[in-house]
């Protein structure tokens, strides 16, 4: 994934190089013909120095003062012509003698037919320019170096922008990533001058207000009609209280009247862990320090006599002086969940072990297969086929833990199902 | 003749609780406001309220607070449909005696009366007795032909539950929502029952008692006795 701002960068550096590279043969055309029309210049007032020169001496002795120039100026020759010819510039590479090893070297040159005391004389003046792929190169390194340094700087800014012009995003990025539905923290973003994260920042605050608004609804609308539900299971339970205390009732009618109660007694419990769901982050759980110890052996005492009534072997290593701060009819129902989990699906005859040990609960028992633990503590999401549960014991844990910042967590290892709580937050 | 008032807007629920509690031997009164509440419990005295906390006219709060006021010592449970903690909590810190949760079994409600009414009476020492059996409900004892018999706590209190609802057939998940108490997700599994009924009955012909505890197939159990 790439940072929003490298995008853009990205852009910009391949064209500020493609701009300064075709820049190169632009400022190359641009000075050579400067040079030339430099040298040219030079080269026409050289041969208007010997035109000047020869001519205000005497012309006697002048083949000897030709021949003298001649011999002592490598830049320029005066030869004897036999007719006029017209002024030329041309452009000669040739290997140079003097300056240490051989070496091609560039020129430029002038070729004019001058009057020197009276006899026409071919005056050729050619001056050393530097060579076209030593110009290329030095035009190249310059602009490279301006391109290095321009993408440094873009990276730099770039970087120092970010940083900068993106903190109100950012801000509001980890404020969203802390987000939780069930508190009720308002969630209040950064105030900022960009016209842009004002409004991104309105519209999340209203997709706030609307989500609490609609959570809150549902919420709502489960406890209410959990409670609607209350009165008529009230209602149908007592009759049928009643009923069964009829001598005149035979035994098929007995079954209709039990599977009819435990149907009632099913959907009850079901009703209750929706009410208790729906509420567990209400106010009224007020919390107390807790003796975290006591009170899981006192759960385990309770359920130990049960499961060892069914053959089952519940065995403790309980750390003592363990305490927490939490309200205590949740933290007995986030533990009893856990236990009665644990002997509902254990197998008979086999064992199940609880370790509170360092602010961690742990609650195992033999198992065949691991269970789904992506779904495990979503409600209604029983694992196993023929479940007596109300599937929503886990999920009501889950809902406690996560009310007081507790870690809890499924593993299959060794052949055993493994629940733990870890209570330090 | 114990009695009882029935605060509850619900008609047929209270006609129900009534039923029940009539053929314990209770006498009841039947409240469906809280102006007749307030009523009945300025001008009589009870020796068990059944408080629903929601009621045409107001909260079943203020009738407790009412009854608190006038000093009287009516045992008082609260049944009630909310069963949200901080209203247990206030209900309890006002001076109720109980709070149950609806829907109930109606023989739990009875165990609890029975219970709040022993409570009541006999503060001090405790003992039910029913024939051979010497039920020592504050300790928690039992006693057999004056041999101790040792029961857990599960079978006391399935013992308890018995003694409540003597000569009534109980249900099993009403059974198994007494052994579980507050947690709705305990004991749902009725192998539980079965099991800890079995136990049970077993150290109580083994200390001789007589069979008093019935199986109605299909349906309960039963503490059957003159």
């Amino acid at each position: 994934m790439t940072k929003l701002l490298n995008k853009p960068l990205k852009a910009f550096i391949l064209f500020t190089f493609l701009v300064l590279s075709a820049s190169i043969p632009v400022y190359f055309y641009f000075i050579e013909s400067i040079w030339m029309d430099e040298l040219d210049d030079h080269n026409r007032q050289v041969k208007e120095q010997i035109r000047t020169g020869f001519n205000a001496s005497h012309s006697v002795l002048l083949n000897e003062k030709i021949a003298l120039w001649n011999a002592m100026q490598s830049s320029s020759r005066i030869e004897p012509v036999s007719g006029f010819r017209r002024d030329s510039v041309y452009v000669v590479e040739r290997e140079m003698m003097e300056s240490g090893p051989m070496e091609e070297e560039r020129f430029r040159g002038l070729t004019s037919t001058v009057v020197l005391g009276g006899k026409p004389y071919l005056v050729t003046v050619e001056t050393n320019v530097e060579e076209i792929h030593e110009t290329v190169l030095e035009i190249a390194l310059i602009t490279g170096l301006f391109i290095l340094l321009l993408i440094a700087g873009f990276i730099l800014l770039n970087r120092r922008l970010s940083a900068r012009v993106w903190l109100p995003f950012t801000d509001a990025l980890e404020k969203l990533k802390r987000f939780n539905l069930d508190s009720n923290e308002s969630v209040v973003f950064k105030e900022t001058d960009v016209e842009e994260f004002t409004e991104l920042n309105a519209v999340l605050t209203q997709l706030i207000e609307n989500t609490r608004q609609s959570y809150r609804q549902q919420k709502e609308f489960t406890q209410n009609a959990s409670h609607e539900l209350q009165t008529p299971l009230a209602l149908l339970k007592s009759k049928l209280d009643l009923l069964i205390q009829d001598r005149s009732l035979n035994t098929s009618q007995r079954q209709v009247i039990e599977s009819l109660d435990n149907s009632i007694s099913r959907i009850s419990r079901i009703n209750k862990n929706l009410l208790l769901l729906a509420g567990i982050e209400n106010r009224g759980y007020e919390s107390g320090t807790l003796d975290l110890s006591g009170i899981v052996r006192n759960l385990f005492d309770v359920f130990s006599e049960s499961a060892s009534s069914l053959g089952i072997g519940l065995s403790a290593a309980i750390t003592e002086e363990e305490i927490i701060d939490a309200n205590e009819s949740l933290l007995e129902i986030m533990i009893s969940n856990l236990l009665s989990n644990a002997v509902r699906h254990c197998s008979p005859k086999s064992d199940i072990r609880v370790i509170l040990n360092d602010r961690v609960l742990v609650i195992d028992n033999e198992g065949g297969a691991s269970l789904d633990a992506a779904n495990l503590f979503r409600r209604f999401t029983s694992a196993g086929t023929g479940n007596p549960g109300t599937g929503l014991g886990l999920a009501i844990v889950k809902e406690i833990c996560d009310k007081y910042g507790w870690q809890v967590a499924y593993v299959f290892a060794g052949g055993r199902h493994v629940f733990s709580v870890s209570f330090s937050s | 003749m114990l009695k009882v008032l029935i605060i509850e807007d619900e008609t047929e629920l209270a006609l129900n609780i009534s039923d029940y509690l009539k053929a314990q031997g209770y006498v009841c009164e039947l409240a469906g406001t809280k102006a007749q509440a307030l009523e009945k419990i300025d001008s009589f005295q009870y020796d068990c309220i059944l408080l629903d906390l929601m009621l045409p006219g107001g909260s079943g709060l203020d009738v407790l607070e009412a009854l608190k006021k006038q000093d009287k010592d009516d045992g008082v449970i609260i049944i009630s449909a909310k069963n949200a903690v901080e209203d247990k909590i206030r209900g309890l810190k006002i001076g109720a005696d109980d709070y149950l949760a609806k829907p109930f079994h109606l023989s739990e409600l009875a165990a609890r009366i029975f219970a709040l009414l022993r409570r009541k009476q006999f503060n001090s020492a405790n003992l039910l007795i029913q024939n051979e059996l010497h039920i020592d409900l504050l300790a928690k004892t039992l006693t057999i032909h004056q041999k101790p018999v040792s029961l857990t706590k599960k079978e006391f209190a399935l013992l308890l539950m018995f003694v409540g609802n003597k000569n009534r057939v109980i249900s099993k998940s009403a059974l198994a929502e007494h052994l579980s108490g507050d947690m709705a997700d305990m004991f749902d599994n009725l192998d539980f029952v079965y099991a800890h009924i079995k136990n049970l009955k077993k150290k109580l012909t083994e200390a001789g008692c007589g069979q008093y505890l019935k199986t109605i197939y299909g349906t309960g159990y039963k503490w059957e006795i003159s």
